[in-house]
């Protein structure tokens, strides 16, 4: 957690620096080729390990993509044990999916919009909480997802590690594929191998991966 | 496992299951580099050190060379080992390698070493002996751990027992010592190489000394002639022992006589063998007759049977039974003559004569009147041929036997001339070997005797003071330091630390379990890397570089 938090001290989205943007942003031409090229529009984020960033990289290429080609596209954060994306992109974090998978909130009043970048919808995760066994696989996430996709372009969704965090595994049903946020230094070999044999057994194509935190071993600074 | 097309495929990139676990070299040994870039620079480090410290426990070395010139002779020839096996020396040169062997005994540095002393010689010299105020510190110091080094690793402990302490310097010695013949020359380059200058000097100078002092012990003829002639006189009195006891010998076994009666009992044996040929064949041939014969005799039967002619006699009872009808008759006639007699009875008396009568007729008639009586009805008697035979064959037989006892006669006899021989020959083989043991002994003496001339005259060199093996040149001071090849050493220290640098990190790169970098995952998984984001600090230091040029 310590590292994640200050993975988000770095501030919004809106409060990184232009050099920061211009590493963090070139995934959002990756993400272009995928949506217009193959027609993958249902994608979702995910990591092997926690503390691998998949958030801040997934909001990077997101906002980036909308930004850039003016497309529609919604981003759902399914994390509600640990949310982050709503202070990171600098909206309101209530209500959010944890409300909307209550029933307290429509999906009207979850879904918020990021100023200065129109056509993107954020359905943040909402009020902290533990995760009801089961909540997930109710018809009644597909539909909101459904009709997400219907009133997008896109739809991507963040989501938390995909080997303890059983709800990743069940949002599979709703993507296209998967990008897969990796930690440089960090994430095992053997872990990676379990993931890769997990999405095959699962028939969800692993779209490409991101690898974060990454630092050169190329001496004197030669890469 | 499938899995769909992304993005722009590149075809390079293995699928999961066609991807290979090997490892990139770049990853391997570039990044392994910059990776344990600190790993490297430790063992580096660390292997210069201990090179340096190798390099300072050597101490230096200061060579010094002179020149010897060897220009074997005959007294070389004469007292070479060639010579002394026997060998013609004439056709055997002096070997400048015999020479470098002499040189190198130990017993030339054992003499050097007890000359210049065993101590002095095992200590290096004081590395810090020339420092003063005025050397640099830094130099000072490393002077003093070369000092401490030194005197850590001396070969012989203080106050070691100084027969010990002269073995140890005699074998230093000659492990800095180097002979080296110079090709179609008499010269023979010597050079010593010790931790100073005036030490490697004043060292050669003792061993070019006892180099040829040695040389000269070598081919001093004196105590070679006095063996010579001791053992001169030791085979002179062999050789007279040898003599007397051929002569004794000669006296005693009559040589001569036992010569001629060798003859004699040759033609004996000779004479013998011809008669036990003849008598063996005589024997061979009467057997083969003794044999037919006796089969002949085995064929025919010893006995043959005679059948005896019958006795006729008068059968006794026939007479009786004649005599009494005779009488019966007699009686009917005087009865018939009767007149006393009643008619009745006579008539009566004379019927029962009758039938008397006709009943010794009856019985007359059924009796032969002789008996034919066969005493022996036969009898078996010696046949005729076979006894004659018999006799023949013990005639043979007792011919045979006079024979083989001739014939055992004549082999003990030949058997006892044989041992007479054998005995006559081995008195000739005695005298024959005593012979040539004196002329062995003569030989021998002969031969000593001669070498004892030939060494006489090369005393006479000796007396003369002459040595084939001489001092050519002095030891001449060297001009600088040979070594040790410090620079080198710790060069060589670096690279070694450099390559076990090296070898940890690429074990470091190889043993590592997590993914590190983009290849990694390409190559071993089969994803694609769609980006790398820098780590947070390093982005920060990015980003604060044009930050600082914009303030």
């Amino acid at each position: 957690m310590r590292k994640k938090r200050r993975v988000l001290e770095s501030g919004p989205l809106e409060a990184a620096t232009e050099r920061e943007r211009s590493v963090t942003n070139s995934l959002w031409a990756h993400l272009a080729g995928l949506v217009r090229q193959h027609d993958h529009r249902r994608i979702l984020y995910t990591s092997v390990e926690a503390e691998a960033g998949t958030t801040v990289i997934a909001a990077q290429s997101v906002v980036g993509l909308v930004r850039n080609t003016r497309t529609s596209a919604a981003l759902v954060e399914i994390d509600i044990e640990d949310p982050e994306l709503a202070g990171y992109i600098g909206v309101e974090s209530e209500p959010g999916l944890a409300e909307l998978l209550e029933g307290s909130s429509g999906l009207g009043r979850v879904s918020k919009s990021m100023y200065g970048c129109p056509g993107l919808t954020v359905v943040p995760a909402g009020t902290s909480r533990l995760i009801v066994p089961g909540e997930f696989a109710t018809d009644t996430v597909g539909d909101h997802m459904a009709k997400l996709r219907e009133e997008h372009q896109c739809l991507f969704i963040d989501a938390p590690p995909i080997l303890t965090h059983p709800q990743t595994r069940l949002m599979l049903e709703y993507v296209d594929g998967v990008i897969l946020v990796l930690r440089a230094r960090a994430t095992q070999k053997k872990r990676l191998r379990e993931v890769e044999r997990l999405l095959d057994d699962m028939n969800v194509p692993i779209f490409g991966a991101v690898l974060n935190r990454y630092r050169s071993d190329m001496p004197f600074g030669l890469d | 496992m499938t899995r769909p097309v992304l993005l722009d495929h590149d075809p390079a990139l293995p699928s999961a299951e066609e991807a290979p676990r090997s490892h990139d070299l770049k990853e391997l040994v570039l990044y392994g580099l910059g990776r344990s870039k600190w790993i490297v620079a430790g063992t580096s480090l660390v292997g210069t050190s201990l090179a340096v410290l190798l390099a300072a426990s050597i101490p230096n070395n200061y060579t010094a060379s002179g020149i010897l010139r060897y220009t074997p002779g005959l007294r070389e020839q004469q007292m070479s080992p060639e010579a002394s096996a026997g060998m013609d020396v004439a056709l055997v040169a002096p070997s400048v390698v015999a020479e470098l062997f002499l040189l190198n005994d130990p017993a030339v540095f054992r003499s050097v070493a007890d000359e210049y002393g065993p101590f002095k010689i095992l200590d290096p010299e004081d590395p810090t002996q020339y420092d003063d105020e005025s050397t640099n510190p830094a130099l000072r110091g490393l002077h003093e751990l070369q000092k401490k080094l030194l005197t850590a690793q001396r070969a012989v402990p203080e106050g070691a027992d100084r027969e010990a302490a002269v073995e140890a310097a005699a074998k230093q010695l000659r492990a800095d010592t180097v002979f080296t013949p110079v090709p179609r020359s008499s010269i023979i380059d010597v050079t010593h190489t010790s931790s100073s200058k005036e030490r490697a000097v004043e060292i050669l100078d003792l061993i070019l000394d006892a180099c040829v002092a040695r040389h000269r012990e070598q081919y001093h003829t004196k105590e070679r002639l006095d063996d010579i002639r001791a053992r001169e006189a030791v085979l002179l009195g062999r050789l007279e022992e040898a003599r007397t006891a051929f002569r004794a010998y000669r006296e005693e076994s009559s040589i001569d006589d036992v010569e001629k009666a060798r003859g004699r009992i040759r033609v004996r044996i000779d004479s013998l063998d011809r008669q036990i040929v003849g008598l063996e064949s005589t024997i061979a041939s009467t057997t083969s007759e003794l044999e037919f014969l006796q089969e002949l005799l085995d064929s025919i039967e010893p006995d043959e049977e005679v059948i005896e002619p019958e006795i006729r006699s008068v059968n006794p009872r026939y007479q009786t039974l004649v005599a009494e009808k005779e009488r019966a008759m007699i009686d009917l006639m005087l009865v018939k003559k009767d007149e006393v007699l009643s008619f009745e009875e006579k008539k009566r008396q004379v019927v029962a004569l009758e039938e008397t009568i006709a009943a010794y007729d009856r019985s007359i008639g059924e009796t032969e009147p002789f008996v034919v009586e066969r005493l022996e009805t036969s009898k078996t008697q010696p046949n005729p041929r076979w006894v004659e035979l018999a006799r023949e064959v013990r005639v043979l037989e007792g011919r045979q036997r006079a024979s083989g006892s001739h014939l055992k006669g004549l082999q003990d006899e030949l058997e006892e001339e044989n041992e007479r021989m054998e005995y006559l020959r081995s008195i000739e083989a005695a005298h024959a070997a005593k012979r040539e043991d004196v002329e062995a002994s003569e030989r021998e003496y002969e031969r000593v005797a001669a070498r004892a001339d030939e060494l006489e005259d090369l005393m006479r060199l000796d007396e003369a003071g002459a040595a084939n093996l001489s001092r050519y040149l002095d030891p001449r001071r060297p001009e600088g330091k040979d070594g040790p090849p410090r620079g080198k050493i710790a060069a060589v220290g670096l690279i070694m630390g450099m390559m076990l640098g090296v070898g940890l990190a690429v074990l470091r790169q190889l043993l590592d379990s997590r993914v590190r970098y983009p290849g990694t995952v390409e190559r071993e998984f089969g994803i694609r890397v769609l980006s790398t984001v820098p780590e947070l600090r390093t982005l920060r230091r990015l980003t604060s570089e044009p930050a600082a040029k914009k303030g």
